[in-house]
């Protein structure tokens, strides 16, 4: 097993919801996480209350993600995890819409460029020391299914799971670890009740089987607990772990 | 999350290897795993080392497996985890694979993991309570095999059977979901049975392995199995551990 304890960790998108999540799930499990993300309200805060780094950072920016990880690993001396949790949702439109290509290529930016923008220059480090290192991805339901009027969050969520592959049969030699998180509906700022209006929100309930056994959407901690398990599995490579209550099965 | 602590739970091919494996990962989270075998040497042995029950049985009797949750519950009054693990794997291909060995397979590995997940969710249904079903399929259920036909064959319904499962299941917020390992060790895979060569062939199947030389430990397998067991917002998924082999 991989042990999390005494491992430097920079989570992007861990101001808020899945990625906040797996930045306490780490926490506790005596690691060191970073929390990387471009609220700095909410960054600010979660980090003071947790006594941790925090970086504001536009992960589509490659200029300011290098200068980042140059300056945690000047810091920690090395960098183990990297869970690139941050990404956008929305952008949905019909691709004859005007502003489609343009929507479509906010996601990719965010989506694929900063997932890969982070993982050039964690990985970087991580062969650097020798590796023995984990990164996790964090893609979608929609990136192994998709819906009408999604070539923008769909198209890059499958993207990221084409990437996570590739990586993970490049760097397995250096025994660095990519796997790949495909949350179903979950409860955060992008998926909820005041956000979708109650009755979508229970018609998107409805397509998650499970959903139907506990009346309600997946919590954040359950999609952190799989990512905990990919960093900390030393057999897990190259894999997506589906944590959507059956909405793929279907 | 579901907690294991105090959870009562049927491993089948809890003597040994993945198993056996899963049993002491069960027991070292405050739960109460029974040992279902039918190696009654092993299974004995380890359950007294271990101080947990062991029932011997044949997965594929389907009067027996009945019997085994019937007795489990008049053990401890509940049923909260299936872990259907017992597996065979007879090397043959087409032409050499006898019909009576290819239905041996078949009882065991697919309608044992059926009369196991049967009897454990009728039980979860009565209970009324959540519950979560592991069946330990391969990655011979997820890609094909030269040679091994009976195997690919009975691990793919293993797969499709734990889907199927899931749906039909998911209003009682009873979960089930299984687990694809590529070699592992265990006392059939290993130097002294297979030979060196034979070994480093099969590591060479793994592009992790370039880093660790060597095949899975049945620790790793087990690891996935309790996280699917404790994860619960997953259903009907797959947890491939293989060192990346079917991703190439
Ligand atoms: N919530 C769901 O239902 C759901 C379902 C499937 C996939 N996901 C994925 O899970 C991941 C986490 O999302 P969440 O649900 O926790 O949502 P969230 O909105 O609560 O969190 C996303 C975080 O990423 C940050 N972020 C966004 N763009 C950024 C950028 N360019 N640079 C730096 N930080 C940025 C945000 O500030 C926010 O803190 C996302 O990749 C999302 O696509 C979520
Ligand atoms: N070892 C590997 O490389 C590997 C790879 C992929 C999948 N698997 C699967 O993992 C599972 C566990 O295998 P393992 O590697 O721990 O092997 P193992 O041989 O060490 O353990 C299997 C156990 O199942 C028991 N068993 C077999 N048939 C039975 C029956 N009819 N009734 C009751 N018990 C029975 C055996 O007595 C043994 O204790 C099997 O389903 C196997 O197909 C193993």
């Amino acid at each position: 097993m991989f042990d999390i304890n005494g491992k430097v960790a920079v989570v992007t998108g861990g101001a808020n919801g899945i990625g906040l999540a797996t930045v306490k799930a780490i926490l506790a499990k005596g690691g060191h996480p970073i929390i990387a993300d471009y609220n700095e309200g909410a960054g600010k805060r979660e980090a003071e209350a947790l006594g941790i780094p925090f970086y504001k950072i536009d992960i589509s920016d490659e200029e300011k993600v290098k200068e980042m990880f140059d300056d945690i690993i000047e810091k920690n001396e090395h960098l183990d995890i990297l869970v690139n949790g941050a990404g956008i949702g929305g952008n949905s439109r019909p691709i004859t819409a005007p502003d489609s290509l343009e929507l479509a290529k906010k996601s990719f930016n965010v989506n694929v460029h900063g997932t890969l923008n982070c993982c050039k220059y964690a990985i970087a480090q991580m062969q650097k020391q020798g590796g023995n290192c984990a990164v996790v991805n964090v893609a979608s339901i929609l990136g192994v299914v998709s819906n009408p009027n999604s070539i923008g969050y769909s198209g890059s969520k499958h993207a990221v799971i084409g990437i996570t592959k590739s990586l993970a049969l490049e760097n397995a030699p250096q025994n660095i670890r990519v796997n790949v998180l495909c949350p179903g509906f979950t409860d955060t700022a992008m998926f909820n009740k005041d956000l979708y209006g109650e009755q979508i929100y229970n018609y998107i309930l409805g397509l998650q089987p499970l959903s139907k056994g506990t009346g309600r959407a997946a919590n954040v901690d359950e999609q952190a607990h799989a990512i905990i398990f990919m960093i900390e599995n030393s057999y897990l490579t190259g894999q997506s772990i589906i944590v959507d209550g059956g909405y793929t099965v279907q | 999350m579901f907690e294991i602590k105090d959870k009562v739970a049927i491993v089948t091919g809890g003597a040994s290897g993945i198993g056996l494996a899963t049993v002491e990962m069960i027991l070292a989270k405050g739960g109460k795993p029974v040992i279902a075998d039918y190696n009654e040497e092993s299974g004995k042995k380890e359950s007294e080392r271990l101080g947990v029950p062991f029932v011997k049985v044949d997965v594929s009797c389907e009067e027996q497996v009945k019997n085994v949750v019937a007795a489990v519950v008049d053990m401890y009054g509940h049923l909260d985890i299936m872990v259907a693990n017992a597996g065979i794997n007879p090397i043959a291909g087409l032409l050499n694979l006898t019909m009576e060995t290819y239905q041996r397979a078949v009882e065991i590995n697919q309608n044992g993991v059926l009369y196991c997940d049967k009897y454990a969710i009728e039980q979860m249904v009565k209970q009324g309570t959540p519950g979560a079903v592991v069946n330990t399929s391969s990655v011979s259920g997820l890609v094909g095999q030269a040679h091994e036909l009976a195997y690919n064959t009975t691990k793919f319904a293993v797969r499709g059977m734990t889907k199927s499962l899931a749906l039909e299941y998911a209003p009682n917020n009873i979960r089930v979901n299984s687990i694809h390992p590529a070699c592992v060790l265990s006392n059939m895979v290993n130097e002294d049975v297979i030979g060196h060569e034979m070994m480093q062939q099969m590591i060479a199947l793994h592009p992790i392995s370039a880093a660790t030389g060597r095949i899975g430990l049945p620790e790793e397998i087990a690891h996935g199995i309790i996280f699917a067991i404790e994860n619960t917002f997953m259903t009907g998924a797959e947890v491939v551990l293989d060192g990346g082999w079917t991703v190439q």
